[in-house]
């Protein structure tokens, strides 16, 4: 491929539309938020599992500010939560784990 | 604690850090890979979760043959990558502290080689701290790894080509995307149009986008950004408004959009936490996004021994970052004696042409998207500039009359860059504010230093670490 370009396109390319609410998910992570049940699926983190079952936010500045995931990639600091006792980890970081115990503030 | 001893140490397994990780094992080097995501791939090659749907286009296919052909690579050659990995610190005597999720440690390499990446550029705006506020790159990660949508209806603004993959993936995971918001007009591209020409096999990729946008029926809006967000405790709007030639708002044009989630991007920043705390060498690159690790033609860097690769040395592209990758792990190699100087040239003259000419392009989408200072009138007094720390704009401007350009003497002052981000968000703001406020160049108001723990670690971690002679 000339000068090492990544893709050549065929026509008929067309965008996958499947959205995962079509998908069955495979609920197969059990952990807990704040003391409640949360289902993940395989390859969730913490972050993603979160954002699924609707918690918002993740914790509270000092002000009392919310906060929840902005960056996504481990940069800011505003999904920290506490995980198994460790405060501040980064939810978007953090893969769920089985039995998992998050707190959020 | 005994301290690990590794050959090549790379940081970053994103296509920069596994192009350089094949070329250095294929020669013979005992290599490990570390990262702080829980798989391999970085932002481009990213992994999906198990059940999120693989596209079925070209695009996608080549992406994802690149990443399963430079892991089939790297498992052939004992390439070991330890992935919820963060390089917290730099000591002397080539050093690293490393921290998983069950403590610290401590790895001497002969040879590193960072490949650490991008983030987001930040702009600030009102309320860009409200939960459903995200960073394009942010919300790209939980599409197109997790299938999670940020919001049900969303708006995607900002600047540059990756507004487009940004948006379709949000599409494809279900979402609702209102419409994309260009701040530059095509009418504002002419003077790359020259240029563009060489780089003409670019143009189904971007033709693949606009197309699949359009069949979502999502609309592409130009010279136009977002001003706002609002909500209590949650994004419920944002307000958007046309921009000038320089991103100045103008007055009159606002719109009140009704969405859950925005997501905001204006070009990435390189992540240099690791170079800084090395005390390499860096220059000013405003077009490549700020200070950046002095290199040479084959990545190496001030310190003999340390490497750099990909968005870290410099922003440029996914195939930029592959590329240099490769060049990267071939001197390391060299440099290793693994491979003789002429072996070394030759593998280096495959890769370069293709990796000037990537260059080039990534240097036409930079300069055809930079970002514009008329961005910086968004930020109101009371627009939060430090979001660890809370620090409002109008503290940083009081304190710009007061330290002039000292940047320490202001970062001290105003704990601004010390919270827990470390001045990845707030440094560029602060000193894009500064040098607005003093008419200074950025260059010349210095680099924000960087101190240890580069990344937040737990007393316990540290307790667990014996610093002490063996």
């Amino acid at each position: 491929m000339a000068h090492g370009t990544f893709v050549g396109l065929k026509k008929g390319d067309s965008m996958h539309t499947a959205s995962v609410n079509d998908t069955e998910s495979k609920s197969v992570i059990m952990f807990e938020v704040d003391g409640r049940a949360i289902n993940a699926r395989v390859g969730d983190t913490v972050a993603s599992a979160l954002l699924t079952a609707g918690i918002q936010p993740f914790r509270r500045t000092r002000s009392a500010a919310p906060r929840s995931v902005f960056c996504g990639m481990g940069v800011c600091y505003d999904c920290a939560v506490t995980i198994d006792g460790l405060r501040s980890v980064r939810a978007c970081m953090t893969r769920v784990r089985n039995g998992m115990k998050v707190e959020t503030k | 604690m005994t301290m690990e001893h590794i050959q090549v140490v790379i940081v970053g397994a994103g296509p920069a850090g596994l192009a350089a990780a094949a070329e250095a094992s294929r020669a013979g080097a005992q290599v490990v890979v570390l990262d702080e995501q829980p798989t391999p791939g970085g932002q481009y090659l990213r992994q999906r979760c198990p059940d999120v749907p693989q596209p079925d286009d070209a695009i996608s296919r080549a992406a994802e043959e690149i990443k399963a052909t430079l892991l089939r690579d790297l498992f052939a050659h004992g390439v070991e990558i330890r992935t919820e990995t963060s390089v917290w610190a730099a000591f002397a005597g080539d050093v690293l502290a490393v921290q998983t999720l069950q403590g610290s440690r401590i790895v001497h390499y002969e040879r590193l080689v960072v490949a650490t990446g991008a983030y987001d550029r930040p702009v600030a705006f009102p309320g860009w701290t409200l939960p459903g506020v995200f960073t394009a790159g942010g919300a790209q990660a939980l599409t197109k790894g997790y299938g999670v949508v940020p919001g049900r209806r969303v708006l995607v603004a900002g600047s540059g080509p990756f507004l487009f993959p940004a948006a379709v993936e949000l599409v494809r995971a279900g979402a609702e995307v209102v419409g994309v918001l260009e701040a530059t007009t095509p009418f504002q591209w002419r003077s790359g149009l020259g240029s563009a020409w060489r780089h003409r096999e670019r143009v189904p990729e971007a033709l693949h986008y606009f197309r699949l946008l359009r069949a979502a029926r999502v609309p592409i809006r130009f010279g136009r950004v977002v001003t706002a967000a609002e909500g209590e405790g949650h994004v419920d709007g944002v307000m958007t408004a046309r921009v000038d030639t320089r991103w100045r708002p103008i007055a009159g044009t606002e719109e009140r959009v009704a969405v859950d989630a925005v997501c905001v991007g204006f070009g990435f920043l390189p992540s240099t936490e690791l170079t800084r705390a090395l005390a390499l060498q860096h220059q000013f690159d405003g077009l490549r996004g700020g200070w950046i690790p002095v290199h040479d033609a084959d990545m190496q860097t001030s310190a003999p021994q340390v490497f750099v690769a990909g968005e870290a040395a410099g922003i440029g592209s996914a195939q930029v970052a592959l590329l240099s990758g490769r060049l990267a792990g071939i001197a390391v190699a060299r440099s290793l004696g693994l491979i003789s100087a002429r072996d070394a040239e030759t593998r280096m003259a495959m890769v370069r042409p293709d990796y000037q000419h990537a260059r080039d392009f990534a240097d036409l989408i930079l300069r055809t998207f930079a970002i514009r200072p008329g961005l910086l009138q968004l930020i109101t007094d009371n627009t939060l500039v430090c979001r660890c720390e809370e620090i409002a704009a109008s503290r940083v401007r009081a304190r710009a009359r007061e330290w002039r350009d000292d940047l320490h003497g202001i970062k001290g002052a105003l704990r601004i860059g010390m919270g827990q981000c470390q001045g990845r968000n707030c440094g560029r703001l602060m000193t894009s504010l500064l040098s607005d406020a003093l008419a200074t160049g950025e260059a010349d108001l210095g680099m924000l230093s960087v101190r240890a723990p580069l990344k937040t670690i737990s007393v316990a971690a540290l307790a667990g670490l014996e610093l002490d002679d063996e």
